[in-house]
């Protein structure tokens, strides 16, 4: 748990954070947000007293975060930013071990963990290991950087903006394996975006700021339903219905579907995708050519089953699909979604 | 770091055999003879013959290990001092110092240190520290600066402390600018020492002079020879030590 209370910071005469009282439940996703100066990054930054406060107290867990040395409160706080910051000089697994080694771990522990970690965020150990930084991709290094943060099991993560900097495309994924994870982990995360679509997806709780001040710190389901102002209103834009569509992934409102077999030569009405005998979508029965098998690689006609409806949509609506086949990660046909059930989607909630 | 460690031992190694090479070169005074008649068959002595090439060349060493050994110490830590919260004021100071300095040439540094240092080894030595400083300070800044922004807040955010920060982020990442300074200075003192001769340091410049003042090239070939050889091998050592020491 973080307990912000009555926290003021100050810059001569400028007022950064406003009397800010504030608390992030444990295992809970805290989102930050607000336009750009509203003072969600220093927020952030004075939970690991990258900044300090000028006044006020922060709690972390009960506990006076200003009665350690600010190094060793770090150490027990995971940090990733959206620059990343991966150290050039050292490997991928040497960026990893770097807290362990700061807390003076023993080398079988660090390795053991690196390896652990390399899987949990899904790169290869024994390809990525003893490679250098520079050779990753965008979506390659943030996933380091979140797998350094996480790198000494803290029970608290700092987030800023860790997806800001790679692609759209690529942004979606690292924020759907992020939940998957953190539904594992349970950890206890602040995170600072300024993309209220991360924030909507991302969050158990919104906390969103202006000049310095909470405006409102709510469930975005809450926030979504019941602006409390204004400016919140306006931050969060019109399509607060399409916005809630976020929150529900693909798997939760999916029909099943086991698709038709590529040898299977016998018509079926019973779904117009086609699978290979492992189950992984190949294509589908097209009804313009008497139903002729037309083949597609899956990742170009599905959506994952860990995506939001919202993505689901989106997605439905550029390849103009009334259905839509859900696959798991390495192209498995899961289920289907159709129009109609990514409506009635909003209804759930 | 297994890898780097052994590559860096390697290094060491080629330099000390390379080292007793040249050495052994300086101590063939009649190759050096054979080959300085043939260039110069009309002079009568073609050696110069008031000290062994090898007695030379190691007062020039002497010059340069410690005048090096100096700035190296100096130069680096006075470019981490202004590049601390504590020492930043001085920043600005010591770069606008360091780039008027640059500007003088070599020459003149010794030349004008004469008048206010007088004759002999230490005053060169002292005049050879001056010069050799602004390199290496020039590039342990540069290094220093270099150095990405967001892995310092990073090493910071993750709970280095400020020496740790310094030893494993900010030296090894500076490395490249930093060695630059280095080689540059030691090359440059290598070449400036020679000079040094003239007031007294002794070293490879005596023949170059007393070459001058007879007119005998051959002289003046004995003792260029001699530098060019020091300063190609430094500067081929410091590129070894630069590839071996980098990372990533």
């Amino acid at each position: 748990m973080i307990d912000f209370q009555n926290v003021f910071k100050k810059y001569g005469a400028t007022t950064a954070v406003n009397n800010l009282s504030l608390e992030v439940k444990t295992g809970e996703i805290c989102v930050l947000i607000g336009p750009s100066g509203c003072g969600k990054t220093t927020t952030l930054k004075m939970i690991n007293r990258l900044i300090e406060p000028s006044s006020g107290q922060i709690l972390i867990d009960g506990r006076d975060s200003s009665s350690l040395k600010a190094f060793e409160l770090r150490r027990g706080i995971g940090y990733a930013i959206q620059s990343v910051g991966l150290f050039p000089h050292l490997t991928v697994a040497e960026n990893i071990a770097v807290v362990p080694k700061l807390l003076g771990w023993q080398k079988p522990k660090i390795e053991a963990r690196v390896m652990e970690l390399l899987e949990l965020i899904g790169l290869e150990p024994n390809r990525y290991a003893s490679t250098y930084p520079k050779s990753l991709s965008g979506g390659q290094a943030q996933r380091v950087g979140v797998a350094r943060a996480l790198a000494a099991d803290p029970t608290v993560l700092l987030f800023d903006e860790p997806f800001g900097a790679v692609d759209p495309l690529t942004r979606e994924r690292l924020q759907n394996e992020f939940l998957e994870l953190q539904k594992r982990l349970k950890k206890t995360v602040v995170f600072v975006t300024h993309d209220i679509d991360e924030a909507i997806k991302l969050s158990d709780r919104i906390a969103i700021m202006k000049d310095g001040k909470l405006e409102q710190y709510a469930t975005p389901e809450q926030m979504l339903e019941q602006p409390a102002n204004a400016f919140v209103r306006d931050f969060i834009g019109a399509d607060r219905g399409l916005k809630r569509l976020a929150r529900v992934s693909v798997r939760e409102v999916m029909l099943p579907s086991t698709g038709v077999k590529l040898e299977d030569q016998q018509f079926q009405t019973a779904s117009v995708f086609v699978v290979d005998s492992g189950g992984v979508l190949r294509g589908w029965r097209d009804p313009k050519f008497q139903d002729a098998f037309s083949a597609h690689n899956w990742q170009d006609i599905s959506v994952l089953e860990n995506a939001s409806v919202r993505e689901a949509l989106s997605r439905m609506i550029s390849l103009g699909f009334q259905v839509i086949p859900v696959v798991g990660e390495s192209g498995v046909l899961k289920g289907e979604l159709t129009l109609e059930q990514a409506m009635n989607a909003k209804g759930t909630l | 770091m297994n890898s780097s460690r052994k590559s860096v031992l390697w290094v060491l190694i080629l330099a000390l055999i390379s080292f007793a090479l040249i050495l052994f070169v300086f101590t063939q005074t009649r190759a050096w003879e054979i080959a300085l008649k043939f260039l110069f068959p009309l002079e009568q002595n073609v050696l110069y013959g008031t000290a062994t090439l090898l007695n030379l060349a190691l007062t020039h060493l002497q010059l340069i290990a410690a005048s090096s050994l100096i700035t190296t110490v100096l130069g680096v830590s006075l470019g981490v001092f202004v590049t601390r919260a504590s020492g930043r004021e001085f920043l600005p100071l010591v770069s606008s110092f360091t780039a008027l300095a640059q500007t003088f040439p070599p020459v003149a540094v010794l030349a004008l240190s004469y008048p206010l240092l007088g004759f002999g080894f230490y005053p060169v030595l002292i005049a050879l520290c001056l010069y050799g400083l602004l390199p290496v300070l020039t590039g342990t800044l540069a290094g220093i600066g270099s150095v990405d922004s967001a892995a310092l807040e990073a090493a910071r955010g993750m709970g280095m402390t400020g020496f740790q920060v310094l030893t494993r982020v900010e030296l090894p990442l500076a490395l490249r600018p930093l060695l630059g300074g280095i080689r540059t200075s030691l090359v440059i003192n290598i070449g400036t020492a020679a000079i040094g001769a003239a007031i007294g340091a002794g070293g490879l410049g005596l023949p170059i002079f007393a070459g001058l003042e007879n007119q005998n090239f051959a002289f003046v070939l004995e003792g260029a020879l001699s530098v060019a050889m020091l300063a190609l091998w430094a500067d081929w050592v410091m590129g070894l030590f630069e590839t071996a020491l980098i990372r990533g």
